[in-house]
């Protein structure tokens, strides 16, 4: 049976009223900032998948007739390079949706000069893709070999520098609550000093006082962090619903699953965890002054 | 001993109290009663000087082995420092608890001895609620509910009218009779002449004559 039962009463501090309030919105912020940060992990790893094995032969618009014969020599190219596994010219339809992003839905007009693009499945380990492109790149100007390195390294730059701002924000947001345990920590041992002396005279070991801190701010977290994690929870849930209505396929989906999820289930506990301990060292520390 | 940097309060103390004792310890204000007696409940350390306890060294004694002396003394302290939030059965349970007695134990123990000093009907007042008197029963239940061998009482018949000191006085000598070493800080004179037993004057932080007994 867990004793819940405390000679001191901290209940009544103002910590106690306070302290779920900020330890709620502490994990709140963490929670989305972590959710934010596997979104971008989970988008990066999705696109990356995507893009394995792929590459693009981009045809510059030009006259019908020159247009057909680039499209000829490219594709007569890519299926008899070895390595290539399937060359596909790419249907007006599918490129008027790769344009939908920029241009909305609709707008895409039918004699627009668009670039035709040739989809490339290849074997990686089989290619030899600087020979391929100097082949292409030999059927006339304008067409090239897209091997979608710069777009991958741009995104994958972004999408890095996006997670190690998020995992900053929730070590930070880990040392502001650390330093608010701190202060509501000391300031119950100072309110309750008197009460604390007189366990000390009375025989009790430091850990015994330590303990009535810790299962108060263990508590308090708790409370404060499951509050958060349920708003968190909230505002994803919305976010998710606005990113679909907002029909952006660029942006990532806020998908966490299962791990992500999880992940995000853990806050309530490590807050409560680190409360728990920064209100026994801190206690711990403070009785080391009494004789 | 010495507050901090402060000047000397007690010094060329030698005295020593034999298990089983009773004593008096009296003298003006200021002369250094409340100081000895936080020397003997070990709310301080000698800056110089031996200070033996339960044949134990607590002048060098690491302080991680502290606790377990202090759980052998009772303090009553002059303002009784009963804990306002506490009922009086938990704080008379509260060196029970600490000493991690079985909460049955505890709950037997301290209602036992509560009924013994009269507060039987009082189990859950808070001291808010309690009388002087009351208040005094309770911390002296509290002092002597671990069976203590030193109880150290300082004042404890100071804020009572005249009959409860009486009562509280000899509840003392019941406990010195099961063998309790008890020591009484007081201004008392009358008391003193009562109740009959050692008595160590203190003026300006030492001794003014040797202990002496009326018996």
């Amino acid at each position: 049976m867990i004793d819940m039962r405390s000679d001191l009463p901290l209940e009544r501090d103002a910590s106690a009223r306070v302290l779920p309030w900020v330890i709620a919105v502490m994990v709140y912020l963490a929670a989305l900032a972590l959710a934010g940060s596997i979104s971008v992990h989970g988008a990066l790893s999705r696109w990356n998948a995507g893009l394995a094995g792929k590459v693009t032969v981009q045809i510059d618009p030009a006259p019908d007739l020159e247009m057909s014969r680039r499209q000829r020599l490219a594709l007569e190219t890519l299926r008899t390079t070895p390595g290539v596994v399937e060359a596909e010219l790419m249907p007006r339809e599918r490129l008027a949706e790769l344009l939908e992003p920029w241009l909305g839905k609709g707008n895409v007009a039918p004699d627009l000069p668009v670039p035709e693009l040739i989809d490339v499945s290849i074997d990686p380990d089989k290619i030899d893709l600087v020979e391929l492109a100097r082949r292409i790149e030999g059927i006339g100007i304008g067409v090239r070999l897209d091997d979608h390195s710069l777009w991958t390294r741009g995104l994958i730059v972004g999408g890095r520098s996006i997670q190690g701002l998020a995992l900053i924000a929730v070590v930070l947001i880990g040392f502001a609550a650390v330093a608010i345990v701190i202060f509501a920590t000391r300031a119950g041992f100072a309110t309750h000093f008197d009460i604390i002396e007189l366990l000390h005279l009375m025989g009790a070991q430091d850990g015994y006082i330590a303990r009535q801190f810790q299962r108060h701010f263990r508590w308090l977290s708790l409370k404060g962090g499951i509050s958060g994690l349920v708003l968190a929870a909230a505002t994803l849930w919305l976010l998710g619903q606005l990113a679909g209505d907002l029909e952006g396929p660029l942006l990532p989906h806020l998908r966490l699953g299962p791990s992500g999820w999880s992940a995000l289930l853990l806050l309530p506990l490590i807050a409560a965890w680190v409360a728990t301990m920064t209100a026994r060292l801190t206690v711990m520390r403070a009785l080391r002054k009494l004789p | 001993m010495r507050y901090d940097l402060g000047p000397e309060v007690l010094h060329d103390i030698t005295m020593s109290l034999p298990p089983g004792s009773f004593s008096y310890l009296t003298g003006p204000s200021g002369a250094g009663k409340s100081s000895l007696l936080k020397l003997l409940y070990l709310a301080h350390r000698p800056s110089r000087g031996l200070v033996t306890m339960f044949d134990r060294n607590v002048s060098i004694l690491p302080r991680q082995e502290l606790p377990e002396l202090r759980r052998r003394i009772g303090v009553v302290f002059q303002d009784f420092r009963l804990i306002p939030s506490l009922s009086a059965l938990d704080n008379v349970a509260l060196p029970l608890r600490i000493a991690g007695t079985e909460e049955q134990e505890v709950r037997r123990h301290t209602v036992e001895l509560l009924s013994w000093v009269g507060l039987a009907d009082r189990l859950t007042a808070r001291p808010a609620t309690l009388s002087g008197g009351e208040k005094q029963r309770v911390a002296i239940a509290r002092a002597v509910i671990a069976r203590p061998k030193l109880l150290v009482a300082d004042e404890p018949t100071g804020s009572v009218d005249a009959d409860l000191g009486l009562r509280l006085m000899y509840l003392f000598e019941e406990l010195n009779r099961i063998g309790t070493t008890i020591v009484i800080a007081t201004h008392d004179e009358r008391l003193i002449e009562r109740f009959e037993h050692p008595v160590l004057r203190l003026k300006g932080g030492e001794f003014v004559d040797l202990p002496t007994s009326r018996h």
